[in-house]
């Protein structure tokens, strides 16, 4: 297909819209009660290099359907009176995505830039992810 | 501050809408019609782990839509030249047509046109008892 508008100026435009959090903060913000840490990947990823502890897994793809309260896919745990904070593997979807949600009217949402890689990087806490079904 | 589990804005049966408006939709019988036709590639959008449980339309390839925008792109480091022909129509479906919808129109917004989706998805694809293919070891 021919794609005339590409990721760079798509990510680029999302992130002078939405709040890109720096790894720093991020790893200050895990601890805080008033934030949900949102990982965005694909289960395959979180399989292979593992996932941060507490942070609630919810995939791009689904992300529309599981915030709106009208959806028959709606979940409860994006009705909480939180600050959402989503990441991914490197921050590229994790902005598309803030930004889709925040133009949705939800929020408040904003991203981790440099998501998991930056994460790991900076020394933040990780773990395996459980091998359970689903 | 959010409305915190209120009604959004803008939620998504307005995104359904804003990608219907502009979506090419195919019919299950109009996708079956194309498997075997070289100017056609159908793609399933959906999680790996429902390819895994319910198999695929025969042929198909598998992008998953968190990585969508992401392979369709030649900027993008993920790119996947395999999307990249444009001679060719990319026939999207998901499970019942409603992330379909969305990525159809999120990639007409990037410039593609030769695109479309499937009406009703993987599950209308089922209950007219097409034929379905195992998700196969294959790389994406």
């Amino acid at each position: 297909m021919k794609i005339t508008k590409g990721v760079k100026d798509l990510c680029a435009e999302a992130e002078k819209e939405i709040e890109n959090i720096a790894i720093e903060s991020a790893l200050e913000l895990a601890n805080d009660p008033n934030v949900q840490l949102v990982d965005i990947r694909d289960v395959r990823e979180l399989e292979r290099d593992g996932q941060v502890p507490g942070a609630l897994h919810a995939p791009r793809d689904m992300l529309e359907f599981w915030v709106d309260p009208d959806s028959p896919y709606y979940r409860e745990v994006f009705g909480q009176d939180k600050k959402y904070v989503l990441f991914c593997a490197g921050g590229l979807r994790s902005a598309l995505a803030t930004k889709r949600l925040q133009d949705m009217g939800f929020g408040p949402v904003a991203h981790v830039v440099g998501g998991y890689g930056a994460w790991k990087q900076a020394g933040g806490p990780t773990e395996a992810r459980p091998t359970k079904k689903g | 501050m959010g409305a915190f589990g209120m009604a959004l804005k803008r939620g998504f049966k307005a995104l359904l809408a804003e990608a219907d408006a502009v979506a090419t939709v195919l019919s299950v019988d109009e996708a079956e019609a194309r498997l075997n036709d070289p100017n056609t590639v159908i793609v399933d959008i959906r999680d790996i782990r429902e390819l895994d449980r319910e198999g695929m339309v025969p042929g198909a390839r598998h992008a998953p839509r968190g990585m969508l925008e992401f392979w369709a792109a030649p900027d993008s480091p993920y790119h996947k030249q395999w999307m990249a022909d444009e001679s060719k129509t990319y026939v999207f479906y998901c499970q019942s047509a409603w992330r379909s919808a969305i990525a159809v129109k999120d990639l007409m917004d990037m410039g593609a046109s030769n695109v479309a989706h499937i009406k009703g998805g993987f599950k209308a694809w089922k209950e007219a008892g097409k034929s379905i293919e195992a998700k196969s070891a294959k790389k994406d």
